[in-house]
């Protein structure tokens, strides 16, 4: 059922990881006040996953994207060619002779070698790679160089303010760091205003000096919270989000994903830190923000665009907290894993959406295509195993009078045994497809007769015939005789016979 | 004065405006238990508090006398020390306490109102 490849290209990367990034934060809009906060930095970790890894995994869940198989038309010009060569040497030297085991095999064989020439056809002529692609693989290249090169210098300008800071051991930061089970050294820094976690390796606290360490349950507070960034790896899921940036960076919503996040990690991390902290402390660890907010006299010092509805937004969200009780906590993993299930299959990279086409069996009046409406792993020898799987159901289905739409299921169901996957993954377009003796029958019937290749209708010659399925322009001969007096339009149901009641002849005068 | 004043310069000063004239190894002994930064640091400190004029050290155990009040200090104070270029920065590189600052008093009460009327 599943099929797994690494090979999807990067921009298509990015847009499921745009489009995922959408999906989260609408999540988040409407489900985000009842569940716990620590889901939203899992889902983005997925996202994150999903904007390096370049797996392409389909499932019965993944979207039915058949046209991006189809690829270069000019390519599958010649594809189909060969197509239409192989399913006439498989059909007629082998399906005909009464199926014998044997010759299946052979005939497998020898569509598996056609397979082979194709595969070879199309290394050929690779994806054909032009000046403007190449234009864009540059400016790719270059902003994603361009970025990396700003982050780096902006990383090597923190580390200059944060070289002058002087380690500190303070007692209460160190009994709060030996309760939360995390080793890191703390400093204070003259040139910060917020407490931070530094590093991903060698993880470090700083506080601004300036903070006040008389207060101890600030103080408390603050080494608990910078506690649990450390030990939920924050800053390992930054460091990664800092590279998606620079590999999208021409996605405004990868950018856009990267700011969520960072509050997103904020708001877990104030949950994580009141689970910590005994008693119910929201309202004192909520003062302890509006006093990091707000230090001292200086209140008022850098510019920060959302810095107000930041406050205000974290303070809210940890007046708000509440322990999740266990139901809710196993509801938000279902959730969590259904979400990554979908988010993980549901876009696939482009894929060869053509399974076999043009196939008969004598006495059944359908010609049948099968496609793929999703990236199906097969297995050696696909088209000749599908080849003769439908010719199969077309055989026995001969002289059954079976609707087209009967047998397109058939189809899907006699692939889908023989594959092993949903019958859904096969899209089947069949046509009707009636021996020219069978269309005279049938026309006798009502009254048309043929002579010296031209028709007749009760005596009077005929000047067209319109002659289609009926609700489906699949099957239509419109054949006209200048010298013709009358019109005649014949509507057949999706077995091939005619419908009678239907049928209309017009008299055609000619001026 | 013209220079400005640090914050960890501050940290000192704010000892001996409390405390009165103390011996510089009570300094020590008093930030190592309040913040609890190591000898080295408070004496680095002490020694660039001594060049910008900001306290006189005399023998014997060299006594530290504040000759700056706190009025001064303030007005000293400048906040371009804080690099806004690296507030900026320290939410993309840093797990940040809080990134935004500058809320105004109306604000600050509001929330304030808003924490203590909550249950």
């Amino acid at each position: 059922m599943l099929s797994i490849r690494f090979d999807m290209p990067l921009w298509l990367m990015g847009l499921y990881g745009g489009i995922m990034a959408v999906c989260v934060l609408l999540l988040r809009v409407l489900l985000g006040r009842h569940l716990p906060k620590r889901v939203f930095p899992v889902l983005w970790a997925v996202v994150l996953l999903r904007l390096f890894v370049p797996f392409s995994i389909s499932s019965p869940l993944s979207l039915h994207i058949p046209m991006l198989g189809e690829g270069d038309g000019r390519l599958s010009t010649l594809w189909s060619v060969e197509q239409e060569a192989v399913v006439q040497s498989t059909v007629t030297t082998t399906y005909l002779t009464d199926m014998d085991p044997l010759l299946l095999n052979s005939a497998s064989v020898e569509s598996g070698a056609i397979d082979q020439e194709i595969t070879e056809y199309r290394s050929l002529f690779p994806v054909s790679v032009n000046a403007g692609q190449l234009v864009l693989a540059a400016l790719w290249a270059t902003g994603a160089m361009g970025s990396a090169a700003w982050l780096l210098w902006r990383w090597k300008r923190c580390q200059g303010v944060l070289q002058d800071a002087a380690p500190i051991s303070n007692r209460t930061a160190e009994a709060v760091l030996q309760k939360c089970g995390v080793s890191a050294a703390v400093f204070t820094c003259d040139r910060i205003v917020s407490p931070m976690a530094a590093g991903a390796l060698r993880p470090e606290i700083f506080l601004p000096t300036r903070m006040d360490f008389h207060n101890r349950e600030l103080l408390e507070h603050i080494v608990a919270h910078e506690a649990m960034h450390i030990k939920y790896r924050d800053n390992w899921m930054k460091l990664l989000m800092l590279a998606a940036l620079c590999l999208h960076w021409y996605n405004p919503l990868i950018w856009l994903m990267a700011r969520e996040l960072s509050r997103d990690l904020e708001s877990a991390c104030d949950e994580a830190t009141l689970s910590f902290l005994e008693g119910d402390s929201r309202k004192s660890y909520a003062c302890s923000l509006m006093a990091m907010a707000v230090p001292g006299q200086r209140g008022s010092l850098l510019y920060s665009s959302f810095s107000k509805s930041e406050v205000e937004r974290r303070v809210k969200g940890v007046l708000a907290y509440r322990k999740a009780g266990k139901f809710l906590v196993s509801l938000t993993v279902v959730l969590a894993l259904g979400i990554t299930t979908v988010f993980a299959t549901g876009g696939t990279t482009f894929y060869d959406g053509w399974l076999c086409s043009g196939i008969e069996a004598e006495g059944c009046y359908m010609l049948v295509d099968v496609g793929l409406n999703r990236d199906v792993s097969l297995g050696e020898f696909a088209q000749g195993r599908a080849n003769a799987a439908v010719y199969r159901v077309l055989a026995e289905s001969a002289g059954k009078n079976k609707g087209r739409s009967q047998v397109d299921a058939e189809v899907a169901e006699a692939l889908s045994q023989e594959f092993g996957v949903e019958p859904g993954a096969f899209r089947v377009n069949s046509y009707l497809v009636i021996p020219h003796e069978v269309v005279l029958e049938q026309y006798a019937r009502l009254g048309i007769t043929m002579k010296d290749s031209r028709y007749y209708y009760e005596g009077t010659l005929v000047h067209a015939i319109y002659d289609r399925e009926k609700d489906s322009p699949t099957y239509t001969t419109a054949s006209s005789w200048k010298d013709g007096g009358v019109d005649l339009y014949i509507l057949r149901d999706e077995t091939g016979a005619i419908i009678e009641d239907e049928f209309k002849a017009f008299l055609w005068y000619r001026f | 004065m013209g220079a400005t004043l640090f914050d960890s310069e501050l940290k000192v000063m704010e000892v001996l405006w409390r405390e009165g004239t103390l011996p510089a190894k009570r300094v020590v002994e008093i930030l190592g238990e309040e913040i609890g930064w190591n000898k080295n640091t408070t004496y680095t400190v002490l020694k660039k508090c001594v060049e910008k004029g900001y306290l006189r050290r005399d023998e014997p155990d060299f006594q530290c006398t504040p000759l700056i009040t706190r009025e001064e200090a303030c007005q000293d104070m400048t906040n371009e020390l804080i690099d806004k270029m690296f507030s900026g920065s320290s939410e993309l590189f840093f797990s940040a306490f809080l990134k935004g600052k500058g809320l105004d008093e109306k604000q600050v009460g509001r929330l304030m109102k808003m924490i203590q009327e909550s249950k």
